[in-house]
């Protein structure tokens, strides 16, 4: 039987026949590369888009989230690692074909359908065709993702994505070998062909203490950030909470959060929140130029919101993302 | 009341024993195998 080499994300899996690619949820069967998850998602749920997050897309709106078994990236630190290291018959599974996942969004109010929990990478086919139906209901769609995948097949997706949630999980390579079984380079470069697309994007960078929650680190990774992708892009720093193989450290201090979020602004990063704390001022919106408070959130809920159009409503200035 | 199980009956049961822990649990999964893959889109085929 002939080998197939996976060319979706970096890890180009080589695979004989009835092998299953690292990802666990495509395999070799009869010489053709089979994804093993099409149509059957483990996790389906209705959540404030707010719990992407996306702070700057649609705030205060619903978005249809599902996400099949299997990841190509194995955080020690996974809070799905449930469903995100399982194999997909290992799950329990719905059956659910993209019109069925289109047909509940628009039953469900959802203004987008979010492949999140796990990784849209590995159920790429079944996201993509979601995607081309949703366009077709007004519904838009945003992947929440590690940004481990090849260019050729990120470009086809930034052909139907609205916007893109990247977890930017460390700015050096040790820790994406160590902590997440993967490379930075390929995820640098999917970050940038986003913004390049202009698809709407924003970063998540779990703080996880000892790993990567030193100045140098925060430091390293905001200039990073400003000199390839510009201030507006929204950075969120998300508190870590033990689980799965890193059960033995202490959950993120709010202070380190808090260190993290003013180095940012200090490198001229406009947009800058807390995550995963909730009540604490990081979670607001405020206008870059008069400073003052522009959306409040308390949780995933949207409180107060004083954009008009696309602009604060004190004083005019255009708060970049998508806001109606 | 105290009669031996003949050698039938033990391969019998044997039979049903294994039936019931071994293939009926793997009875959804070779039906999901069937039913649920779609060809991947971005792979290629190696030589040799």
């Amino acid at each position: 039987m002939k080998k197939v080499k996976c060319l979706l994300c970096p890890r180009g899996c080589e695979l004989k026949e009835l092998e299953r690619g690292n990802c666990r949820s495509r395999m070799n069967i009869r010489g053709k590369l089979q994804t093993l998850a099409y149509g059957k998602p483990c996790a389906v749920h209705v959540d404030p888009i707010e719990k992407k997050p996306f702070y700057h897309f649609l705030p205060g709106s619903l978005s249809f989230s599902l996400a099949t078994a299997g990841c190509n990236l194995h955080c020690l630190y996974c809070q799905n690692w449930e469903i995100s290291q399982s194999n997909p018959e290992n799950t329990v599974n719905m059956d659910m074909p993209p019109e069925q996942a289109i047909l509940e969004a628009i039953g469900n109010k959802c203004r987008t359908i979010a492949c999140t929990y796990s990784e849209p990478v590995t159920f790429f086919e079944y996201a993509a065709d979601i995607a081309d139906i949703a366009h077709k209901n007004n519904i838009l769609n945003v992947w929440v993702t590690a940004g481990y995948i090849n260019q050729k097949p990120l470009e086809e997706a930034c052909g139907f994505l609205d916007a893109v949630k990247v977890d930017f999980k460390g700015i050096t390579e040790d820790f994406y070998q160590n902590v997440t079984r993967a490379s930075i380079g390929p995820v640098m470069n999917a970050i940038k062909l986003i913004k390049e697309k202009g698809i709407w994007l924003e970063l998540v960078n779990l703080v996880v203490p000892t790993y990567n929650d030193t100045e140098k680190d925060f430091s390293k990774m905001c200039d990073w950030i400003v000199e390839n992708l510009g201030p507006d892009v929204p950075v969120h720093f998300s508190k870590f909470w033990p689980t799965y193989q890193l059960k033995n450290l202490p959950p993120t201090p709010e202070d380190t959060l808090i260190l993290a979020r003013n180095i940012a602004m200090s490198k001229g990063i406009n947009y800058v929140y807390i995550g995963n704390v909730p009540e604490h001022e990081g979670n607001n919106t405020y206008c870059p130029v008069c400073k003052k408070l522009i959306i409040e959130r308390l949780g995933y809920t949207v409180t107060q919101n004083n954009i008009t159009g696309s602009s604060c409503k004190f004083c005019s200035a255009k708060i970049p993302g998508r806001w109606d | 009341m105290d009669r031996k199980i003949t050698r039938k009956e033990f391969l019998r049961m044997a039979g049903l024993g294994a039936f019931a822990i071994f293939i009926l649990p793997n009875v959804k999964k070779l039906k999901f195998f069937k039913k649920s893959y779609k060809e991947a889109k971005y792979y290629k085929t190696l030589a040799g």
